[in-house]
């Protein structure tokens, strides 16, 4: 880290913040790519977008969850599109689901496919994103997302036991959902 | 959502199963000590839990290296730069000449190693271009945000300069306070000398004081002392003024007596004097006296003169009164001619007055007459009266009767109406059967001629849609003789089977029944009259039915409910 804090005991300005939060961007990034490439751009989106609404940030609340809410809001939207586009061409033969995460890595499989084949939703799986990328406790996410310790650990504990299937290489959906925004697992 | 997992182990115990492995990750999970305890010794002697239990692991473990593998997502020097710039107030000042949108590191540039997970990366070169776009777009936003911090930075140091003007400004008005208030200082230490000064100079004077009000005290006492004298210097005065009056009353009095004499002579003198005065007044009034008398004599002479024309004039006047008595009498004598004249009159009147009390009596007379008319009238009347009401009587009862008729005109009209519109088909079959009524022999299939009935219930079964049968052995008083069966056509194109009795006075009596176009059903049996036509009719899903005949409501009742609760059980 260079150039923090040159004036004492100032708390650190958000761009400081933004800067020490880089690693977990990366992870979050990645986590919802599966991609060195897709994630460094969605990295460099997030940080130039968060740069640009600095003065939106009123300070209420967690920084890095802020930051995380925009990474998350450009990726469900770049999808979007990307989805939009797809289902104009061909459908892609890469997005049959294969079993196993060193069959997914072969099979170019992301986390976010296969996911998407167990009918995990977006919120659950930025649950999980968080939880992994940003060490979110369940206390955190129970009380940014107004819900109950233990119904925050039902949704997180339902998405994982949908992914352990995949691991084993069972209950696949039969189809990839089009549009699971609002769908889910639950 | 499955109650019970593959496993054979139930969601809720799946669910602490995986809190158990997420404490054991070093999270939050929310476990109770219980429970934690319950899981521990479950993974111990249950195999099917401590293989879900390895699964979630294996999950957590494939989780962790998949997101740490995000560790070595490229992030280029120029995004840190730009990040720096608008973190650190140092760089304010480079940000103008640092105006560069950061691009992305090369991709071939990247020399870190990539975990095997992160191979997947090699997806990303199928969006390249699309990821290129997106760094152009986001260098475009950048020179946006750039140019519009510039903007803030000269703003900044605008307020900055006015900021500093502002502080030497306030800086030179404390130095003239701290000036003003050593000077008051100063001028506070003189004041308090003064005060002391002035403190000595008032005790020096109140001793003066003392001391002038002692010189005045013995001064008063001095003054008392003179005082005393002066009033016996007085006293001493004041007796010599008394000796020195004694004497000048004494030489007062003796010229007083002198003048006494003096007066007395004078007071004589006076006497004499006034006796002569009265003399000659004495004699000026009877010299009045005199004239006096003179004038009153002359004033007696014209009294007289007066009174004789009295007396003129009151002989003159006796002349006239004797003129007035004469023409009185004048007067009395007109009087009493007239007065003659009146009782002639009042003799004329008096005979008048007798005529006309006989043309009164005359004419109570004639109205005696007319009353006794008038009494034979009165009772002509009434009796006409009478010939009246009773007609009007006789006129109201035909009304009462016209008006029954018309309501049950009414009555029947409205009934045949609610028969045509609620149960048009009843009123076929009503039609039907005071048609067939007066034939009671004449039916489609006669129970004569088809003894066992079996043709009738085919070809009615045939028609219907459905096994029909003749039900006998009805419970009406007297007895129902089956007779026949036909099919009415209706309106609505379905077929009515009718099924025909005699009752024991040979009146047709029926049982009909037909499909039930609209499903609707109708529980309770309604009745409906035809004239003397009685009808009891009732509809389940399938048929409506109806009990049609001329007997009593009371005989064809128990037929109705009979058949609504046994027909279809029977068959």
């Amino acid at each position: 880290m260079t150039g923090t804090n040159s004036i004492e005991d100032r708390p650190p300005s958000p761009a400081d913040q933004l800067q020490a939060l880089l690693p977990k961007l990366k992870r979050q990034a990645f986590g919802l790519t599966g991609s060195l490439h897709l994630a460094e751009d969605l990295v460099q989106d997030t940080c130039v977008r968060v740069l640009a609404r600095l003065d939106q940030w009123k300070g209420v609340g967690r920084f890095d969850g802020w930051v995380a809410t925009i990474m998350e809001r450009i990726w469900s939207n770049r999808r979007r599109q990307q989805r939009q586009r797809q289902e104009q061409e061909l459908p892609d033969p890469d997005l049959v689901p294969t079993p196993g995460f060193e069959a997914q890595a072969d099979a170019r499989l992301t986390l976010d496919d296969m996911r998407r084949a167990a009918g995990v939703s977006d919120e659950d799986f930025f649950l999980v994103t968080r939880i992994h990328a940003y060490d979110y406790t369940y206390r955190d996410l129970a009380e940014i997302f107004g819900v109950p310790h233990g119904t925050m650990l039902s949704k997180v504990s339902r998405a994982k036991a949908v992914l352990r299937k995949v691991v084993r290489g069972e209950a696949l959906k039969a189809d990839v959902p089009k549009d699971d925004d609002h769908g889910g697992a639950g | 959502m499955t109650v019970r997992d593959d496993n054979g182990i139930s969601d809720e115990l799946t669910e602490k199963i995986f809190a158990f492995v997420d404490r054991e990750a070093g999270r939050d999970a929310p476990l109770s000590p219980e429970d934690e305890a319950m899981v521990e010794e479950l993974l111990e002697t249950d195999p099917a839990a401590k293989a879900l239990a390895d699964e979630f692991r294996e999950v957590e473990a494939g989780l962790e290296s998949l997101f740490q593998a995000g560790d070595d997502v490229p992030v280029s020097d120029d995004l840190i730069a730009l990040i720096q710039a608008h973190g650190s107030g140092q760089k304010e000042d480079e940000r103008a000449t640092d105006n560069v949108v950061p691009l992305r590191r090369g991709t071939a540039g990247s020399s870190r190693q990539f975990t095997p997970l992160a191979a997947a990366a090699s997806l990303a070169f199928l969006i390249a271009g699309g990821a290129f776009l997106y760094s152009f777009q986001a260098r475009q936003v950048l020179e946006r945000t750039v140019a519009e911090l510039e903007q803030d930075r000269v703003v900044l140091q605008d307020q900055n300069e006015t900021l500093q003007a502002t502080n030497a400004d306030l800086d030179g008005q404390l130095a003239t306070a701290v000036d003003t208030m050593r000077d008051t200082e100063t001028a506070l230490a003189a004041a308090r000398s003064n005060i002391a000064r002035l403190e000595t100079e008032l005790s020096t004077t109140v001793a003066a004081r003392n001391e002038t009000e002692a010189d005045l005290a013995s001064a008063t006492e001095r003054l008392a002392a003179l005082q005393e004298t002066r009033a016996e210097l007085e006293q001493r005065v004041a007796a010599l003024e008394t000796e020195s009056d004694q004497a000048a009353s004494a030489a007062d009095a003796q010229r007083t007596e002198l003048q006494g004499q003096l007066a007395e002579l004078r007071t004589e003198l006076e006497v004499a004097r006034e006796t002569e005065r009265s003399a000659q007044t004495r004699l000026a009034e009877a010299t009045g006296r005199i004239d006096d008398l003179e004038s009153e004599g002359a004033a007696l002479e014209r009294k007289v003169a007066a009174l004789e024309s009295e007396t003129e004039s009151l002989s003159s006047d006796v002349v006239a009164r004797e003129q007035q008595f004469e023409e009185t009498e004048t007067m009395l004598a007109r009087v009493e001619r007239r007065a003659a004249e009146l009782a002639v009159e009042k003799a004329f009147l008096d005979s008048a007055v007798d005529s006309r009390n006989k043309e009164i009596e005359a004419n109570r007379q004639a109205l005696a007459g007319l009353e006794q008319q008038a009494d034979e009238l009165a009772a002509e009347r009434q009796a006409l009266a009478a010939d009246v009401a009773q007609g009007r009587e006789a006129l109201t009862t035909a009304e009462a009767e016209l008006t029954s008729v018309r309501q049950q005109s009414e009555a029947f009209q409205t009934g045949l109406e609610l028969l045509r519109q609620q149960t048009g088909w009843l009123a076929q079959v009503a039609g039907y059967h005071i048609g067939y009524a007066g034939k009671p022999r004449e039916v489609e299939v006669s129970a004569k001629e088809q003894a066992d009935s079996q043709a009738l219930t085919k070809w009615l079964s045939n028609e219907l849609g459905r096994p029909i049968t003749i039900p006998r052995n009805l419970p009406m008083k007297g007895g129902l003789t089956f007779v026949g069966g036909r099919v009415l056509p209706t309106l609505d194109g379905i077929s009515v089977g009718q099924i025909a009795y005699h009752d024991n006075q040979d009146r047709l009596t029926a049982f009909c029944l037909k499909r039930n176009p609209t499903g609707q059903v109708q529980e309770p049996q309604r009745r409906q009259f035809f004239g003397r036509l009685q009808m009891i009719h009732w509809q389940d899903e399938d048929f409506q039915y109806v009990v049609v005949g001329f007997a009593d409501f009371a005989r064809l009742e128990p037929v109705a409910t009979w058949l609504k609760d046994n027909y279809w059980q029977e068959s």
